[in-house]
């Protein structure tokens, strides 16, 4: 177990420190997430005007389940859940932890791939090949993961500003083309349509945090973890509300329910005089940063789950192959982007052990284990 | 020798950057302009003899050069058994794509539009990734929609831009037809707030013994099947009603001593805002049209003095009455003639009232019908341009 600022030689005698990343950065970083591929699919899950609540309740469960990751973080400072997992469950079912979560972040990282290429080839490169769109893709996120976590971590101080500025910029220049009344009448579906569209919401994307507790060993212990998950989880909210809430009031209930892409879709119609139309440029290049950021996170927590179950010092070798199987998840998962579609109704009972039942064991064991070490001091 | 290997690994790397932005610069079916048309506007008719669509495609002319007049337009004609087959059969008559990203204009004619509704036929403009959106959809008058766009505009070569241009201006200007983007109109369609669609209507007439196009009112349907139209004149009070009036005319009778006189005095209208509200008492509807315009008295037709305050307040009186008169005479005709709710007042009371509103909405094109309407017009009238 490398420790913060421990000096560490590796196999070609150069010396390296481990990466750690700051509290702005970690909160950046579970913004952007969030907003990443939920903001290309929208958000709608059928709420019409009231889909926002929906997303209100997603959040606040998904805070509740951060907790649980939090704590989990508080415990075993600077070590990731694989540590943690073998450090309480012994090697056998940490092992095998390690693998499901391992195959979680693949897989998630795959999903968001599909949707990215399926969403270019439909708007925009009707002709080209999704498997070329993804390699494209896969090779930034590559070279993210060659680069290191701290890396990833400035970058995306950096692209969360640019995401912030052209959700404000969309937000003014839409103003012309608003309804207001769009949002009425508010509550129109019942209680229980809306708690189950929030489920879905909790599944996707709110409780995917999980994977940043493998990624948890980069943040300093004396970095509050709770304060990290709960205002990442808020801005995340907030800013994809304001998504939603423009593309609703652009596009009206049947056309955002119709749309596969409503952000794209409105952007095409935000159109002040001749000067500020054809912007969804800009929303097209915003929805790709989030989406380079998620798989990116995605892959760093494979990679380091990769590397702990086949014990493997350097992750640069196992890029390449963590990657191409990425690949190939997400070109086989679908057929065809009414599948992709459906598939988030499967999504959210399929993550449930990842993203509750494991954590929640881990949770558990943690609590067991430090009192248990409390007592023997 | 270290040095060198560096030099290498730079050159190396360099030549990689540069296949890179050769690689990846673009996507795999690069389109130039020289291989594509570009569609500036479409209009749908129905072949009666094999059922087919018929497209008449108005399409930018590139081939000579743009200074004498402008941009001039081309005509392709092109057959299918669905839209998007016709599109792609126009190919076989063409060398280059047809390209629909900066079409502005669909024209429905009026016996597909009656006959078998418009959803189907605007379904591959919405679902197509290049058409955007915010194009128009208008109803031909003519016998075909082809006569559209095979006549002239006055300004411009292009029928398609010509039209669209005049609905762009037109609330703000003459207050005749209604202006819609074509995904509201679909909102419409899809939504279930008992709103009737209503679009734009076109017809030509002789301008200098040249068939030139002009807007006419607006086309009034039900579901997605075209009922009737509305005359311009109509249709400017069908305007005040849904408050979407930001300039225009308006003209009224007046003589102190014959009533009935023709209009002979004209407002510039500068503002309007209409507020609508309802009430209900358990079983009569009543909808209330607050109407708030700012104006001047653009032209007088009679001899008096209208910088007195008593003349104002005369001209005011007659215009509140004959605009009540009129608009109650325009919201009976949709009542009766069409019933169907195009004033937007389902969607009124669903957003004000989702109770009532679910216990209307069953049979709300016949309760429609019987609504009692109240409006309440008031002028305010700022000048009287440059005379007294």
């Amino acid at each position: 177990m490398i420790k913060q600022g421990e000096v560490v030689t590796n196999e070609r005698g150069i010396v390296m420190q481990k990466e750690m990343i700051s509290m702005r950065q970690a909160i950046c970083m579970i913004t952007l997430f969030l907003f990443g591929n939920s903001a290309l699919m929208g958000m709608g899950s059928g709420m019409g005007q009231d889909a926002w609540i929906a997303i209100v309740i997603g959040a606040v469960l998904g805070s509740l389940i951060s907790l649980v990751y939090a704590r989990v973080i508080r415990l075993f400072p600077e070590r990731n859940l694989y540590d943690i997992a073998q450090a309480i469950f012994g090697k056998i079912i940490g092992k095998l932890i390690i693998v499901l979560m391992t195959w979680y972040a693949i897989h998630l990282a795959a999903l968001v791939l599909r949707n990215y290429s399926e969403f270019i080839q439909i708007v925009a490169l009707e002709e080209t090949p999704q498997l070329a769109m993804m390699i494209v893709m896969l090779l930034i996120t590559g070279y993210m993961a060659f680069s290191g976590i701290e890396v990833l971590s400035k970058w995306v101080v950096i692209a969360i500003v640019l995401v912030f500025m052209v959700v404000l910029f969309t937000v003014v220049l839409s103003i012309k083309q608003v309804t207001l009344t769009n949002i009425l009448p508010v509550m129109t579906h019942d209680f229980a349509a809306v708690g189950s569209a929030s489920l879905k919401l909790f599944a996707f994307p709110f409780a995917e945090t999980v994977i940043f507790l493998a990624l948890a060993d980069s943040i300093k212990k004396s970095d509050n973890p709770y304060k990290i998950y709960l205002y990442g989880i808020f801005i995340g909210a907030m800013i994809l509300i304001v998504t939603f809430l423009r593309n609703l009031m652009i596009l009206g209930v049947p056309t955002l329910e119709k749309a596969y892409f409503p952000s794209y879709t409105a952007a095409r119609i935000i159109n002040i005089g001749e000067l500020f139309s054809r912007i969804e440029i800009t929303i097209f290049y915003n929805l790709i940063l989030g989406g380079i950021a998620k798989i990116s996170i995605c892959l760093f927590a494979a990679i380091k789950g990769t590397e702990i179950l086949f014990n493997i010092k350097s992750n640069k070798k196992i890029v390449f192959f963590i990657s191409f199987i990425i690949l190939l998840v997400s070109r086989y998962q679908y057929n065809s982007v009414m599948e992709m579609i459906k598939f988030i109704d499967i999504y959210q009972v399929y993550a449930v052990p990842f993203q509750i039942v494991i954590p929640v064991l881990v949770w558990i064991g943690a609590e067991i284990k430090t009192r248990k070490k409390r007592k023997t001091t | 020798m270290l040095t060198g290997v560096i030099a290498i690994k730079r050159l190396f790397s360099i030549l990689l950057i540069i296949s890179l932005c050769l690689l990846l610069s673009g996507c795999w079916n690069y389109q130039g302009l020289n291989k594509i048309s570009i569609v500036s506007g479409v209009a749908i008719d129905r072949n009666v003899d094999n059922h087919n669509y018929q497209l008449t495609i108005e399409v930018f002319d590139l081939s000579g050069s743009g200074k004498e007049g402008g941009t001039k337009s081309q005509i392709v004609e092109a057959e299918g058994a669905t839209i998007y087959d016709a599109v792609r059969n126009a190919k076989k008559r063409l060398t280059k794509k047809l390209y629909f990203s900066d079409m502005q204009l669909v024209v429905i004619s009026n016996q597909i539009a009656r006959e078998e509704g418009i959803q189907p036929i605007l379904d591959w403009f919405m679902r197509n990734e290049k058409p955007r959106e915010t194009f128009a959809t208008v109803i031909s008058q003519e016998k075909t929609a082809k006569e559209i766009l095979t006549a002239s505009g006055v300004d411009h070569k292009i029928v398609a831009e010509e039209i669209e241009k005049i609905l762009d201006a037109d609330n703000r200007t003459t207050a005749s037809t209604k202006n819609i983007d074509t995904y509201k109109a679909m909102n419409i369609l899809q939504g279930k707030e008992g709103n009737a669609l209503v679009l734009p209507a076109v017809h030509c007439t002789s301008n200098q013994d040249k068939k030139v196009v002009e807007v006419n009112g607006c086309a009034i349907f039900k579901g997605d099947r075209l009922l009737g139209y509305l005359s311009p004149e109509e249709t400017r009070y069908y305007l005040f009603a849904v408050d979407e009036i930001e300039g225009g005319i308006l003209t009224f009778p007046f003589n102190e001593k014959n009533q009935d006189t023709q209009d002979n005095l004209t407002f510039e209208i500068f503002k309007n805002k209409t507020k609508r509200s309802y009430s209900y008492d358990g079983n009569r509807l009543k909808v209330f049209f607050d109407i708030k315009t700012t104006v001047a008295l653009g032209e007088v037709g009679i001899d008096i003095d209208v910088s007195k305050k008593d003349n104002i307040e005369k001209i005011k009186t007659v215009a509140v009455t004959v605009f009540s008169d009129r608009l109650q005479t325009v919201i009976k005709k949709v009542q009766t003639e069409f019933g169907c709710d195009v004033f937007e007042i389902g969607t009124m009371i669903s957003k004000k009232d989702p109770a009532l509103w679910s216990q209307l909405k069953e049979n709300w094109n016949i309760y429609f019908q019987g609504i009692d309407v109240e409006v309440r017009p008031e002028f305010e009238i700022i000048n009287t341009a440059l005379t007294k």
